[in-house]
């Protein structure tokens, strides 16, 4: 069971040239309304409330919030192993090739997909040289001799995070050429790079003329996405409860132990999925960013000082409740936010995240100012801080992404 | 010969309702005016890249459109729109507009052949007679920029009829910037060259889609360079070519590259 789970698991991931890379398509009432709902957010103006034709099988007052520990007991985080093993079959011609032609492969990743961590896996699955990325102040000194663990590796390098390999600064770009101009020039031996597309996107710019044929995990549909997610919710403190639809109980997530019971031969074709899918473009790592948001659990009496109603349906099962998606409070720009603060949205996707002293060296602001765009990002919930690390947060990168497109930086994935 | 008579007689029909009507009409599309211009320049200033310029640029065109549609409203409530009465009055419109308006009649008809022709439109930033500024509105009449130096110049429409407008992005978001640097002739060009250009490569404004040139050319007191490349959006041309000259001097300073100075023409003795 568990290696035919491993096997299924392993199927979801697929790697696929830059021109074969699909996202899933939202149908144009769909798109319509993320637009005006973007639009609305700029003007401030409040959204249209739904008339209440019926009364929903469970409201939002019934229920709670789950705190960081149980979500993280009842979601379970991706192995990683998985989708390295998919990566190895991707490049498994290309390693055992004696006259392939390429010295090198570059494995790109949306934002957020942790592609870094997949790389990370599998070189230390296969024994290859894990080189870390350079200090700052190596890459703005351009000190070359960090270039030394490349010539001397007999083996397949990998570097897990090109984009923590330059900076946008006048002396931050010749370390990387520096290694591409190796590369070309068959000085750095065999080596597979994984790099954030917004990263890729950017550097595009920096290697005019130069192509490279690249692999990228391959977005999920709606199926592949609720296999995912069943998945994730399948192997722990969750695995035997059902996710449904705040308003309609509709099932979203049944967890395998569960589908025979609930006559489940293949996962429900949830709506929710679908429109979550869509808007997140097929991002796994965005995906599990939204369920998490989404799922409350009924709220106790003393949650809710209510007393407690007894429900008609679905009595016989334990179930969490998702948000619909047209109720999901999702964050959207401010309508005060002006070019700046998109500078500052850009400047961290194209790093992957930066200090806040690193970031002030890249942007043409104070420190002040620099400082008070990130407090306005962080109270517009668009940028988060972990260890010391400003990054567009997962949840609002879908909105930044959109914001981004509009102002015309060239976008990633 | 006009008949006096006659263009007396155009009046005669117009009763009280009439002319409260025709009023009405000229009030509403004062205020749909307004209201359409102020909401398209607020969408404006809130969006970016190409759809601002579409938004703005159709502010002019809408308001021709509520004046058009007001005439012709307008015309039939006054008059008796016969073929006579209108020869009539066109008649003694001619001689009254062509003595007295010549030069304003020759700007709205400039203004209209400008919404038409389109040498620039609101969003643009043009130069004429040595003025330069983003044209914020289009009138029947003129244009009004607003300079660098936050000053409103009135420019007539009859400016097109026989002067240049220069128009720096002409309706696009792509407005070229151009940074200059002097430097004394002894060095490595080609390393000032490259450093020269990842300035414009690493600089937050840049506009990425867009090629960066740099162009070199020799002259008497030194070595000129050109930066030549394009904001991301052209509000921020003026911080795009700061950006460039303040890292620009301070990577060709850690270089040791020496600036060239500049001297002030001799004074006539």
């Amino acid at each position: 069971m568990k290696n035919s789970s491993n096997g299924a698991s392993k199927s979801l991931w697929q790697y696929v040239s830059q021109s074969d890379f699909k996202v899933p398509e939202a149908a144009l009432d769909r798109t319509v309304k993320n637009r005006i709902f973007t639009f609305l957010h700029i003007l401030k103006a409040e959204e249209s409330k739904e008339s209440k034709k019926s009364k929903p099988l469970v409201s939002k007052d019934e229920t709670s919030a789950l705190d960081e520990s149980n979500l993280d007991r009842i979601i379970t985080p991706l192995n990683w192993k998985i989708p390295s093993e998919a990566l190895n079959d991707a490049l498994k011609n290309w390693l055992e090739s004696k006259t392939a032609t390429d010295p090198f492969k570059v494995v790109l990743g949306p934002p957020f997909i942790g592609h870094g961590k997949i790389l990370t896996t599998w070189a230390r699955s296969q024994n290859f040289k894990l080189i870390n990325p350079p200090s700052a102040d190596q890459i703005l000194n351009q000190d070359f001799s960090y270039l030394e663990q490349f010539k001397q590796s007999e083996s397949v390098w990998v570097i897990a995070n090109l984009e923590k390999l330059y900076l946008r600064h006048t002396k931050g770009l010749a370390l990387v050429r520096e290694i591409f101009d190796g590369l070309f020039a068959g000085k750095m031996g065999r080596g597979v790079l994984g790099c954030n597309s917004w990263a890729w996107s950017y550097l595009g710019y920096v290697f005019k003329g130069d192509s490279f044929s690249v692999l990228i995990p391959q977005a999920f549909q709606a199926e592949q996405m609720t296999e995912f997610l069943t998945e994730r919710i399948s192997g722990g403190a969750g695995s035997r409860t059902v996710f449904r639809q705040m308003g309609d109980g509709n099932l979203v997530l049944v967890p395998h132990s569960l589908a025979k019971s609930k006559s489940q031969t293949e996962p429900p074709k949830s709506s929710w999925i679908k429109y979550m899918s869509e808007y997140c473009r097929g991002n796994p790592g965005i995906a599990i960013e939204y369920l998490r948001k989404s799922v409350r659990k009924m709220a106790t009496e003393e949650e809710s000082k209510k007393p407690k109603k007894p429900r008609d349906n679905f009595t016989d099962e334990n179930a969490l409740w998702v948000i619909p998606w047209n109720k999901l409070q999702r964050p959207g720009t401010p309508s005060d936010m002006n070019r700046d603060h998109a500078r500052v949205l850009y400047t961290l996707l194209i790093h992957g995240g930066l200090p806040a002293k690193l970031l002030c060296n890249l942007l043409p602001f104070s420190v002040h100012e620099s400082l008070q765009f990130l407090q306005f990002l962080q109270a517009a919930q668009l940028i988060e801080k972990s260890y010391e690390i400003w990054r567009v947060s997962p949840f609002a990168f879908p909105v930044v992404r959109d914001c981004l497109y509009a102002e015309g930086y060239p976008s990633g994935l | 010969m006009i008949n006096s008579e006659k263009i007396a007689e155009l009046f005669k029909s117009v009763d009280t309702e009439g002319i409260l009507q025709a009023v009405l009409i000229v009030a509403g599309a004062w205020l749909l005016t307004v209201l359409s211009q102020r909401f398209l320049k607020f969408l404006g200033e809130k969006f970016s890249g190409q759809g601002r310029h579409y938004l703005l640029a159709s502010v002019p065109i809408l308001r021709l459109a509520i004046i058009f549609t007001a005439i012709v409203l307008i015309v039939p409530i006054l008059f008796e729109p016969t073929f006579e009465n209108l020869f009539a009055l066109l008649g003694a419109l001619g001689i009254i507009l062509g003595f007295a308006f010549k030069d304003y009649v020759s700007s709205l008809i400039a203004g209209i052949v400008t919404l038409i022709e389109v040498p620039y439109r609101p969003g643009d930033w043009i130069e004429v007679d040595g003025q330069y500024g983003e044209v914020r509105e289009i009138g029947m009449r003129y244009a009004k920029i607003v300079t660098p130096d936050d000053t409103v110049v009135t420019i007539p429409h009859l400016k097109m009829w026989n002067g240049l407008i220069l128009n720096s992005n002409d309706g696009t978001r792509h407005l070229m910037c151009v940074t200059n640097f002097y430097l004394l002739p002894d060095h490595d060009a080609l390393k000032v060259k490259n450093t020269l250009h990842d300035v414009a490569l690493t600089s937050a404004y840049l506009q990425l889609q867009r090629p960066i040139v740099v162009v070199i050319q020799e002259k008497p007191h030194g070595t000129h360079y050109r930066i030549r490349a394009y904001p991301n959006d052209d509000r921020d041309q003026f911080l795009f070519i700061t950006d460039l000259t303040v890292r620009g001097k301070s990577a060709l300073m850690e270089l040791g590259v020496e600036f060239a100075p500049i001297f002030p023409p001799p004074v006539n003795s």
